[in-house]
């Protein structure tokens, strides 16, 4: 059941971001007083409990994986961990090359 | 772990009686068994019948496992009475219901119609669109291909898997857990040609689609089917043939 | 007034033999009406509880002939020839049918089907969807029966009586169990295929709802019930429950253990224990896959001797896969193992399985013929309520699940056949013998304060007494009493039964108290047909009588009902080519 709560969580940070963009549109005065809002503790609060629902919401949809994919080679299935491996290391590369992008 | 010595000689079973005849709710009658560790909740069920009340009124048939008709609530988790042993209920009561999100006919007895149309929607037999003469031999199958499809095809219609589901509380349209594994049972099936048959119905919004993947029909499902996965490869296919549809070869959208 | 329907040809029953039934006649003829009745849902059928396999020769080096001859000599020579060479005949094509409908059949790695040893088989024939092979013909057969429009069920209606006019079967008389109402429904022909009656046994692998219902009911109607003094103990039932443990846990080179460790079997004359390591086995027509009935017996006599093992379930002996190791069990007997582990506490990859005798199977059932047709026109039967002759006196394992489907096939073509040519109802006549039936059960049940008997206890000391006078081994004295004791508790039954359930809703104690009518019938019949068996031959082992006596009773049994109990004819068996010989399993002769 908390895999179905994180969606709640999810939906208010993209909400949060929405608000964020549209500021930056209102120009530099609003985007200032909306990052003063974003560093009130209640805030990062909520940022880190969301984080800790993203991080069980993929981590649990990685696990899922084999049950939505069934490679068989021969007579036998490739081993759920494998899949759900591989899953998690791509997505920590593509993680990595983005947050790279950012950086430069 | 309970020992001889502190093993009780009775046990309480609380039991949902419901005679449409006369009775507007549910209501609980309360009856003493005795105890014996390896009794399940259907010889509990069997007892009260035999020797207190003749009227109690539920379905059972193998009392092993696999015939599928004894699914109730027991303490409010769907299970087969018949797999669910006494000493697992200790001290109770324990509390029987019939199977929860149907109707219910009497006492335990719930209304199977629904389920049984959406067995036939799904079209669960091998489509072709050819028969070779039976002279020829069977149609060749690897151990491989057979493990293709092998694990939805060990349903036993108990219907755990719907009383779990929390869509198909809410949702009566939903095709459902068991109806929509076996659909994928055909359609992982090597010898069968006819997905595209039931792509309509298992890709509609009554479908795949209407499941959001709580995943508790396949905690509840005493055969391992894994209907929750089932449905999560039929999205994957659906989700696949949709984009693949926009291709110059692609399957045709309908 | 009793509502009527009608349909061109009624099944009753919706197991495997119904529903194979049910597609022939629609394959048959496709403009036909057909209607299924059952008082359960059609996958809740017995059929679903078989586990090892289905025979039917399909391999290169098995032969038609080699089927023929395992059939008959495990029959004890009481296997109408006739009959088993139209079986073997047809059981390949009809394999490859339901093949073709989808059953998930085991594989051999060239996308072959797999094939496995049987006990009595002088060779692998045995097909097998792991140790789930009834189970999944079930579901095979009632999905593929969803495609045919012209199939009408009738989920959970419970048929009480045949509708026979004219001498003639024109359908039968139900009650829908929902609303609890009795109709008449009209049919041109009518196939039972209610399955066997093991409930009227104590200890039995049968589930709640083989009450014999369809064999108690052609009994009544004037079709005589043949062969019915022959029970099959299956040699591995779970001690307390009765659960069955498959024979293809033998198959597959499980072996069978007493209380000093010893292969018990080879001191029965069933061939010499090999270890279990050895190549050779397990040996085909050998040891532990000798017959079902000589492992039985066999257990029996070992009880005598003090061999077996005691708790507080009963005497036992051990059933050991050990060897097989947890990947091959996993493979090949997975339920097996499932049920070892939750109903008789062990886990089979770890150690051995209690097991002893339990009633199985009953050969004898509603006489039929090779066209699956019954002595009363318009009535045809399939399955183990009916006995065509193809089992005699001993049913070899994996050959039932394929007469379902060879005899259903048949049963169903025969019936369309005979609809087409007999068009005409006495409906009047119908009416009237419906609402007779309705007054029956509101009169003897329903209405029916002051019955004084309790369904349960009736039915306690009618399994009891089956056990003790129509168990393994049999005497005069034991089986006499068991008669009479039978003709008290009909006695009593008549009486009054008392009901704690006088609605109509679902009304699941009325339709014990029927089925507890239909148990009285057919237990009387195997008693009686015992009795008057003053020979030993497959299942039937007399103690006062050791030896097959072909002079005297190379011959079906043939039990008729009347007023004062069941009247014992006989008929001779077919021989077509091989006359009895001695019967001999583990050795040459």
């Amino acid at each position: 059941m908390l895999r179905e709560l994180s969606a709640v969580f999810m939906a208010v940070y993209v909400v949060l971001m929405v608000i964020m963009v549209s500021r930056i549109y209102e120009g530099q005065d609003a985007y200032e007083d909306y990052r003063d809002f974003l560093k009130s503790p209640f805030v990062i609060v909520f940022h880190l409990i969301a984080l800790a629902f993203a991080l069980l919401h993929s981590i649990t949809w990685f696990q899922a994986v084999p049950r939505a994919i069934r490679i068989r080679r021969g007579e036998e299935f490739v081993p759920p961990q494998a899949l759900i491996g591989t899953h998690i290391l791509a997505w920590f590369g593509i993680s990595v090359v983005i947050i790279g992008i950012f950086l430069i | 772990m309970t020992t001889a010595a502190t093993m009780p000689e009775t046990i309480m079973i609380d039991v949902a009686r419901y005679h449409p005849e006369h009775d507007e709710e549910p209501q609980y009658e309360r009856f003493e068994v005795p105890y014996r560790s390896d009794w399940v909740v259907l010889d509990a069920l069997n007892h009260i019948k035999d020797q207190d009340d003749g009227s109690l009124t539920y379905r059972w048939s193998c009392r092993m496992g696999v015939c599928g008709s004894c699914g109730m609530m027991v303490n409010g988790v769907p299970v087969l009475t018949c797999a669910a042993f006494l000493r697992d209920y200790l001290p109770g009561p324990v509390r029987v219901e019939p199977l929860a999100g149907f109707p219910v006919e009497r006492d335990l007895v719930v209304d199977l119609k629904d389920f049984i149309g959406k067995l036939s929607a799904v079209k669960p037999w091998i489509i072709r669109e050819e028969e070779t003469p039976l002279s020829e031999g069977e149609y060749k199958q690897s151990p491989g291909q057979l493990a293709d499809f092998k694990q939805f095809s060990m349903c036993i219609n108990c219907m755990l898997c719907y009383s779990a589901c929390p869509v198909y509380q809410h949702e009566e349209e939903f095709v459902g857990p068991a109806a929509l594994a076996l659909a994928q049972r055909y359609n992982a099936d090597s010898r069968d040609e006819g997905n595209a048959e039931r792509y309509p119905l298992i890709w509609s919004d009554d479908g795949i689609w209407d499941c959001t993947f709580v995943g508790e029909c396949s905690e509840v499902c005493p055969k391992h089917v894994d209907p929750a996965g089932a449905i999560q490869s039929a999205k994957l296919e659906s989700t696949v043939g949709w984009y693949t549809s926009f291709l110059p070869l692609g399957r045709k959208r309908d | 007034m009793v509502d009527t329907l009608e349909h061109d040809i009624l099944i009753v029953g919706g197991g495997g033999a119904g529903l194979r039934a049910a597609i022939a006649a629609a394959e048959e003829s496709p403009d036909i009406d057909i209607a299924m009745v059952s008082k359960v849902y059609p996958m809740r059928s017995h059929t679903v509880s078989a586990e090892g396999g289905a025979a039917a020769v399909i391999k290169s080096n098995d032969s038609l002939e080699d089927h023929f001859r395992d059939t008959i000599s495990g029959s004890d020579w009481l296997a109408d020839q006739d009959v088993v060479e139209a079986f073997v005949r047809e059981a390949p094509d009809e394999m490859v049918q339901i093949e073709r409908w989808g059953c998930p059949w085991s594989r051999e790695s060239d996308g072959s089907v797999a094939v496995r040893p049987f006990g009595g088989m002088s060779i692998e024939r045995t097909w097998f969807a792991a140790d789930k092979t009834g189970f999944h013909m079930l579901h095979t057969l009632f999905q593929t029966s969803l495609k045919y429009t012209a199939i009408k069920r009738y989920d959970e209606w419970f048929v009480t009586r045949l509708l026979v006019e004219n001498g003639r079967c024109q359908g039968v008389v139900a009650i829908e169990l929902l609303s609890g109402q009795v109709r008449a429904i009209r049919a041109r022909a009518v196939i039972v295929c209610t399955g066997g009656g093991g409930r009227i046994f104590q200890f039995t692998t049968n589930a709640a709802i083989k009450t014999g219902d369809g064999m108690g009911m052609a009994y009544m109607a004037g079709v005589p019930l043949k062969d019915m003094e022959f029970v099959q103990y299956h040699p591995t039932g779970l001690p307390g429950t009765g659960i069955l443990i498959t024979e293809a846990a033998r198959g597959e080179g499980g072996v069978l253990l007493n209380n000093k460790g010893e292969r018990y079997l080879q001191a029965h004359d069933l061939g010499e224990a090999l270890d279990v390591n050895d190549e050779r086995h397990p040996q085909l027509r050998a040891m532990e896959l000798g017959p079902r009935d000589r492992l039985s017996q066999a257990f029996m006599k070992e009880e005598q001797k003090g061999n077996v093992f005691r708790d507080s379930e009963g005497s036992y002996v051990h059933l050991d896969v050990q060897h097989l190791g947890e990947k091959k069990i996993e493979a090949k007997i997975p339920f097996v193992r499932e049920l070892a582990k939750n109903y008789g506490g062990v886990d089979p990859v770890y150690e051995p399985i209690k097991v002893r005798p339990v009633v199985h199977y009953m050969m004898g059932g509603i006489d039929t013929d090779i066209d699956a047709a019954t002595k009363l026109p318009g009535l045809y039967a399939a399955g183990e309520c009916a006995c065509v002759s193809l089992n005699g006196a001993n049913r070899l394992g994996s050959n039932s699940l394929t007469e379902l489907l060879v005899f259903g096939a048949r049963a169903g073509r025969n019936a369309s056949i005979w609809a087409r040519e007999h068009p005409e109802f006495d409906s009047a006549a119908l009416e009237q013998q419906a609402s007779a039936e309705q007054e029956r059960i509101a009169d003897q049940y329903i209405n029916n304060h002051d019955g004084k008997e309790r369904i349960a206890t009736l039915r306690t000391e009618l399994q009891e007494t089956m056990e003790q006078g129509c168990g393994i081994y049999r005497d005069e004295v034991s089986m006499k009493a068991t008669t009479e004791k039978l003709a008290e508790i009909k006695a009593r039954f008549r009486s009054g039964i008392q009901l704690d359930d006088h609605s109509l809703s679902f009304n699941t104690e009325l339709t014990s108290a029927l089925e507890l009518e239909f148990m009285i019938e057919i237990a009387e019949a195997v008693a009686h047909s015992a009795l008057e068996r003053k020979e030993s031959r497959g299942s039937h082992q007399r103690t006062d009588y050791v030896e097959r006596d072909d002079e005297a009773y190379l011959k079906h049994s043939l039990a008729v009902h009347s007023e004062g109990g069941p009247q014992i004819n006989y008929r001779d068996v077919a021989i077509t080519k091989w006359p009895p010989e001695a019967r001999v399993y583990g050795r040459d002769h």
